[in-house]
């Protein structure tokens, strides 16, 4: 009997939280996401509903005597909105001052479901490591604002230099030669940076940490697994074929880090005058487990483009893939593992086929962002990604 | 094949209606006009489309009634032995079209369906030469429906080397016969 995804009873929740068990945040944005499933769509927000929203939860925060000026809309990303505005405030550190920043907020529903909680928590982990934005304020639960959201400093750069081709959400994107000598390097070593962070305890509570081993590559399974079935109106058996593979080959991880989860260029922002990434952007789908998901993850084929033979895919754009592993590899340390690279080119092939067949399917036909046409195309590169999932499992039999 | 026209439609619809409409500019009138004309075709299409084929199915089963009561009238002139000639072809075409597209679109989820949940169960199952077996099944298969799908979708220009993809017609027109 298939469900009425739509309209999902708690005895269907209960029994996918039985079977899928996640990490407590996770499992706990996955369920409220069902349970208002059968809720309003997205509606428009207007500015004014938005500023009154910060200034509540900056009261809620302690924040006094602060004045929000220049209120404006943010394109870029498929999956939040975010608006731009200016805060005149008592810095705790930097005392009296006027700080841009932005709020990132979820629609009623999303590409990535995912805990504005951990996104908050990660950053401020990530402060000092590597360049991220200062993160400010959370509310994870959506008590002041439409939506739950965080709020976080402004960073000036772009997300592609203005000489560069890409397709949607920074896909296809080809860089030309200069900035690959300027910028490729930087990728890499922030990337390196990520990976050699310390996870401190007590800094990320809305992460379950995971022992040495399988534990978090099952965890992950779990999860998108519960989110193929949450949110896919179409089966699609090499979908089926691909999990039962991952199911069955799990990889352990000797020391599991911090994981960016979607490190790729259109991700990250830098500023063209000098060729410097000043913030890495984007961290909702970070998780604590095997750094080679990240490379897997980069390295994907819609994520960067073809050099000039026409031959050789450029990582990102910047590089092959062969001196972006052995860059990683002088930066960390650490070797790269080209079974569990394989392994994790899978699992993340098969994870863009969860959100663009699945969740961008739903999410669009329903009504829940605030850019369902985007999302719909989104939707369109899902047998492109299945074609790269194939050709995997292809080498693999 | 999940980017079918109704998500499409729908998606294109809520974006005209929710950001771009407001930000169109009150005063340019031919611009808010035709918008809002646009709107309305679309919104249009988006309710009827599903009905189209049935529309047609009805209307060409009631127009070969119409035609047979019009033959009794004068069934042996030049325009009737013409017309009992159509209304065969249109009897015939209408006999062939008893599967709408909304059932063949119910029977191809269900089917996928049925498929997935037996692949999930049987590779958990089987050893590794089944495995094996079952594996290269299922990517055969894939192969040719992602390459249909990809071929459907080229138009968005996803696809790194399009040149290398059949033409969706040169690949429809391979159309297996339907197993007995």
């Amino acid at each position: 009997m298939v469900p009425d995804k739509e309209r999902p009873d708690a005895t269907w929740t209960a029994a996918l939280r039985a079977r899928f068990p996640c990490e407590t945040e996770i499992d706990r944005v996955l369920t409220r996401k069902l349970e208002q499933r059968h809720g309003p769509g997205y509606e428009p927000q207007s500015l004014d509903a938005l500023l009154d929203g910060v200034k509540a939860l900056l009261s809620a925060e302690g924040v006094r005597n602060f004045r929000i000026e220049r209120l404006r809309w943010l394109a870029g990303g498929a999956s939040k909105l975010q608006v731009a505005f200016e805060l005149s405030w008592q810095h705790p550190e930097r005392g009296q001052e006027t700080t841009p920043l932005v709020l990132r907020m979820e629609p009623a529903a999303s590409l990535v479901e995912s805990s504005r909680l951990r996104e908050f928590q990660i950053i401020k982990a990530m402060r000092g490591i590597v360049p991220v934005p200062e993160a400010l304020w959370v509310d994870h639960e959506a008590h002041h604002l439409p939506y739950p959201a965080i709020v976080y400093g402004f960073v000036a750069g772009v997300t592609k230099p203005r000489d560069a081709r890409s397709q949607a959400s920074g896909m296809g994107t080809v860089m030309a030669p200069h900035w690959r000598n300027t910028l490729g390097p930087q990728f890499v070593s922030h990337l390196a940076a990520i990976h050699a962070a310390p996870v401190a305890p007590g800094a990320l509570p809305a992460f379950d940490l995971p022992v040495p081993g399988t534990q978090s590559i099952a965890r992950a399974l779990n999860h998108w697994e519960r989110v193929w079935e949450e949110d896919a109106d179409e089966d699609v058996p090499l979908m089926r074929l691909a999990c039962a593979w991952l199911r069955a080959h799990q990889p352990p991880c000797a020391a599991p880090c911090i994981v960016h989860g979607d490190y790729r260029v259109g991700n990250f922002l830098f500023t063209e005058d000098d060729a410097r990434i000043t913030a890495i952007l984007d961290w909702e789908m970070a998780r604590i487990g095997d750094p080679h998901f990240d490379l897997a993850w980069a390295a994907h084929p819609a994520y960067g483009g073809l050099a000039e033979d026409g031959r050789t895919h450029l990582v990102g754009g910047f590089m092959p893939e062969g001196e972006f592993l052995a860059r990683w590899e002088a930066a960390t340390g650490r070797a790269v593992d080209r079974a569990v690279l394989h392994y994790y080119k899978v699992f993340r092939s098969w994870l863009q086929g969860v959100i663009a067949l699945g969740t961008g399917w739903r999410v669009a036909r329903y009504g829940r962002t605030h850019q369902d046409a985007l999302v719909a195309w989104i939707v369109g590169i899902g047998p492109r990604l299945l074609a790269d999932l194939a050709v995997l499992l292809e080498k693999e039999a | 094949m999940q980017l079918r026209t109704d998500l499409a439609l729908h998606a294109a619809l809520r974006s005209l209606q929710q950001v771009v409409l407001p930000a169109v500019d009150p005063e340019n009138e031919p611009a808010q006009e035709q918008l809002q004309v646009v709107i309305g075709l679309l919104a249009l299409l988006a309710a009827r489309l599903p009905l189209e084929f049935t529309f047609d199915c009805d209307e060409l089963e009631r127009l070969a009634c119409f035609a047979a009561e019009l033959l009794e009238l004068s069934p042996d002139s030049a325009a009737g032995v013409q017309m009992a000639q159509a209304l065969a072809q249109g009897q015939r075409v209408l006999a062939s079209a008893r599967v709408s597209p909304a059932d063949l679109q119910s029977e191809v989820k269900g089917l996928r369906e049925m498929t997935g949940r037996f692949i999930s169960e049987a590779y958990a199952a089987a050893d590794d030469v089944r495995r094996d077996a079952l594996s290269a099944l299922v990517l055969a298969h894939q192969n040719e429906q992602l390459t249909r799908e990809r071929a459907w979708l080229l138009p968005q220009g996803w696809e790194p080397e399009p040149e290398a993809l059949p033409a969706l017609e040169v690949l429809l027109a391979e159309r297996k016969p339907a197993a007995d």
